[in-house]
């Protein structure tokens, strides 16, 4: 074995559930996704190999670990890219911005916690400002009961439908995903000139 | 908290899985190589994310599998220094917290990174925080909490050898039995719960 290189990219937690929710669909594990069913109708076989014990024990963990913490099966690629769009009008730093994905701080004693000398930084509009970004892209669910929800329902439907038959309403979900690349490269470009500074202060702490 | 690597490695597929599909097959011995294991000097291994390169199989006298050398990524768990994390506190001792995040246990508050302030209380089996001279704060069992990394620890856990059936001594067997209990874990973290916005999470609500 060879490490290649450390760190070749940050992950949210948004894409790493989304990675989990594959392979449990795969497997038919469902710890966290609804059951699918086959073609025929029929409930999939849950599959039992022993060499994946690991796979299936880190799986279910970190899966439920992720949707006690804002990750969820609704939750839309749409609402991600609006965020991370409205976070790139900010001058913060990736890891800042990836910790605000992951964390949605709904205070500013969070935000503060979050963003590195943020009162000095950042004027305290700002932070309202982000602290309602956050809230207008992920709202909290107590106060969007209603025709959202039945969006959200209808679409993750769709979604599972694209797993089982791979044709119908694909394109939708591919733009998606392609418009979510995107974004990861966005990320990704300001990430260069980041990352040599961020490993300095490692080294120096 | 998660990252991509990049990793290579000489695979060995067995022949009960020349029926799979090349990739699947791949896929399948890394993930249960890689999957809820730490790397040392990386972190925890979640989950092969893909695969970037195969390379042509080779075989070798006496044994019938291949042997194909892949490139690969990899999800890590591997927080950054200075990350806000949530968890849930696992145990309180004289020492310090422990924290639990459902997949990853090997999480400690030493007393010296608490609140200033903080004090054990071993009749209720928590830590105190006492704010100023009226307000007492208590981070209970089972509490969720924030925290900040400071600190990642790798330990070098050396493989058991098999143990010796010549020797049928009582006080080994002892010995070993507590060395198991104490195992230090290949990777933990130190974490930190000083600043604002720290601790439990339904303080700062």
């Amino acid at each position: 074995m060879k490490i290649e290189v450390p760190r070749d990219k940050l992950l949210s937690n948004y894409e790493v559930y989304q990675h989990l929710a594959k392979i449990q669909d795969k497997n038919a594990w469902f710890f966290t996704v609804p059951e699918t069913k086959t073609k025929s109708g029929k409930k999939k076989k849950r599959r039992n190999i022993d060499s994946l014990i690991d796979l299936e024990i880190i799986t279910k963990d970190l899966s439920r670990y992720l949707v006690q913490n804002n990750q969820s099966n609704d939750t839309q690629v749409q609402s991600v890219i609006n965020l991370v769009l409205g976070l790139n009008m900010y001058k913060l730093e990736m890891i800042e911005k990836l910790q605000i994905l992951n964390i949605l701080p709904r205070s500013m004693v969070l935000l503060y916690a979050i963003i590195e000398d943020c009162d000095q930084r950042f004027s305290e509009e700002e932070c309202e400002d982000l602290l309602s970004l956050v809230n207008s892209s992920f709202p909290l669910p107590d106060k969007e009961e209603g025709a959202d929800e039945d969006d959200a329902g209808e679409e993750n439907e769709d979604e599972q439908m694209d797993d089982a038959e791979g044709e119908e309403n694909g394109a939708t979900v591919e733009e998606d995903e392609e418009a979510f690349e995107n974004i990861n490269g966005d990320l990704q470009h300001e990430a260069p000139g980041l990352k040599p500074a961020k490993k300095e202060e490692e080294e120096e702490d | 908290m998660f990252q991509l690597s990049i990793i290579s490695d000489l695979t060995r597929i067995p022949p009960k899985m020349f029926s799979l599909p090349r990739l699947v097959a791949i896929k399948q011995e890394l993930n249960g190589k890689y999957a809820n294991k730490v790397i040392p000097k990386l972190g925890l291994a979640i989950a092969v994310w893909d695969v970037l390169k195969v390379d042509d199989g080779m075989l070798k006298p006496g044994d019938g599998s291949i042997y194909i050398k892949v490139v690969f990524r990899c999800v890590v768990f591997k927080p950054f220094v200075g990350e806000v994390l949530t968890g849930w506190i696992e145990s309180c001792s004289e020492e310090g917290i422990k924290v639990n995040m459902e997949f990853f246990n090997d999480i400690f508050i030493p007393k010296s990174l608490l609140f200033e302030n903080s004090l054990y209380s071993p009749k209720d089996n928590a830590w105190v925080w006492q704010m100023d001279e009226e307000n007492k704060l208590y981070l209970d069992v089972n509490e969720r909490i924030n925290f900040r990394v400071e600190e990642e620890v790798f330990n070098d856990v050396r493989p058991k050898g098999p143990d010796n059936p010549i020797v049928f001594d009582d006080d080994d067997q002892k010995e070993n039995e507590q060395k198991k209990k104490h195992s230090t874990p290949p990777y933990a973290l130190v974490a930190s719960c000083q600043t604002d916005g720290m601790g439990c999470v339904s303080w700062w609500e």
